[in-house]
């Protein structure tokens, strides 16, 4: 188990790492807090050593999007949030970043996560591949496609 | 792209509430999973604290009742107390010759069967049956069908020894037999014996061999049938006797 010192750190660090990866998932404030609890308790009770920071953000965006599928497909989750809500909950953001966000959010799940960790994150496709634990060139397309149907969502508002 | 994209995605933030509730839960499930766990609540580890004392009580009231008492007297006197699992529970001797045996076995919390042929092999034993002495066993049946399977057992074990006989007594018969410090063997011979002579005491009788015993009673015996028979007979004159014409 880790100290309380470490948790504290992980969540000033990654706090925002793992509401957007929550954000692209979940679309929930409800969810989001049930996550962050479910996340950084498994940080605090796991005794895995990480090699780097990188490692251990690495760790934490695959431990979120287990958890967050889990939620998604769990029986008991009744909570589900229409768009316009989801709307609601970027009010505060500027015109463009709120459409592009919408713009992603449209995207069926797997595009708009590899979405977020290439273009974001700036994962290459094969570390996203082994953080998805998926094949390479199933992710090379996923960014293919997600990239496309995200220009022909956003029209002419996405600079290449 | 991935500057808009980068952009937008930094608009999104966890609020201080959330990092604050987090940390809360966190911390508060991180405490209680170092604490040792409460598998019982205190009322039930006390109950069934009592549960088992009265288990373990219960238990040893019952391994240390007796149910069948064996007395083996031939000169020294010994009683065994012997449980509902065939098992010696104690060994009492009623004389100075019981109480040497006593130290020359070892007896207690052994099989009833062990015990009695450990007792019959005994050297004080041995030695008294060479002599010709009597061995008397007697089986105080508490429990019916364990003093039946005792008493078969120890008619078994001394069937060799033609100077050896073995019987049941009954508890109320011989009750009194330890106030008057007899074993349940003796006393029972003493009572025969007064039959024939109130003024025999029981010290007397403590200190006398159950040969001594059977002997004196023999010499009881023969001496009343001898009064008998010189008695006038009433009879109609086709016995023996001198009759009274």
């Amino acid at each position: 188990m880790r100290s309380e010192q470490d948790v504290n750190r992980a969540i000033e660090q990654y706090a925002d790492t793992v509401k957007r990866v929550c954000f692209i998932h979940l679309k929930n404030h409800a969810d989001t807090d049930d996550i962050f609890q479910t996340v950084f308790l498994k940080y605090a009770l796991s005794s895995r050593s990480f090699e780097s920071a990188e490692h251990e953000k690495a760790w934490l965006i695959r431990v979120t999007i287990n958890a967050c599928k889990d939620l998604l497909k769990s029986f008991f989750r009744s909570r589900t949030v229409s768009l316009e809500q989801v709307k609601e909950q970027t009010t505060t953001l500027s015109d463009t970043d709120n459409d592009v966000l919408q713009a992603v959010l449209k995207l069926p799940e797997k595009y708009r996560r590899v979405i977020y960790l290439h273009y974001y994150e700036g994962y290459t496709a094969p570390q996203i591949a082994t953080i998805l634990n998926k094949n390479v060139n199933t992710i090379y397309t996923d960014i293919l496609r997600a990239r496309k149907m995200l220009k022909q969502e956003l029209g002419g508002e996405l600079d290449d | 792209m991935t500057d808009q994209l980068k952009h937008a995605f930094d608009s999104i933030h966890a609020d201080e509430q959330l990092k604050a509730t987090t940390k809360d839960s966190v911390f508060r499930q991180m405490r209680r999973s170092q604490r040792p766990p409460v598998l019982f609540g205190r009322r039930t580890l006390q109950a069934v604290c009592v549960c088992m004392l009265l288990f373990i009580i219960g238990g040893v009231s019952v391994y240390f009742s007796p149910t069948t008492l064996v007395s083996i007297d031939i000169n020294p006197s010994v009683e065994l107390k012997i449980n509902r699992f065939d098992t010696v529970i104690g060994i009492e001797s009623f004389n100075s010759d019981g109480q040497a045996l006593m130290q020359t076995v070892d007896v207690l919390y052994q099989p009833y069967s062990e015990a009695i042929d450990q007792i019959i092999a005994s050297e004080t034993v041995s030695t008294c049956l060479s002599e010709n002495e009597l061995l008397s066993i007697a089986v105080i049946k508490l429990d019916e069908q364990q003093g039946d399977s005792i008493l078969q057992y120890i008619t078994t074990a001394t069937a060799q020894h033609k100077n050896a006989y073995c019987y049941a007594l009954n508890k109320e018969q011989v009750s009194e037999a330890h106030t008057l410090g007899l074993s349940y063997g003796k006393y029972n011979a003493f009572l025969q014996l007064q039959q024939y002579d109130a003024t025999i005491t029981p010290e007397q009788v403590s200190q006398m061999t159950m040969r001594e015993i059977r002997t004196l009673l023999f010499e009881f015996f023969d001496t009343e049938s001898a009064t008998q028979a010189n008695r006038p007979h009433n009879g109609n004159g086709n016995r023996y006797g001198k009759g009274n014409n």
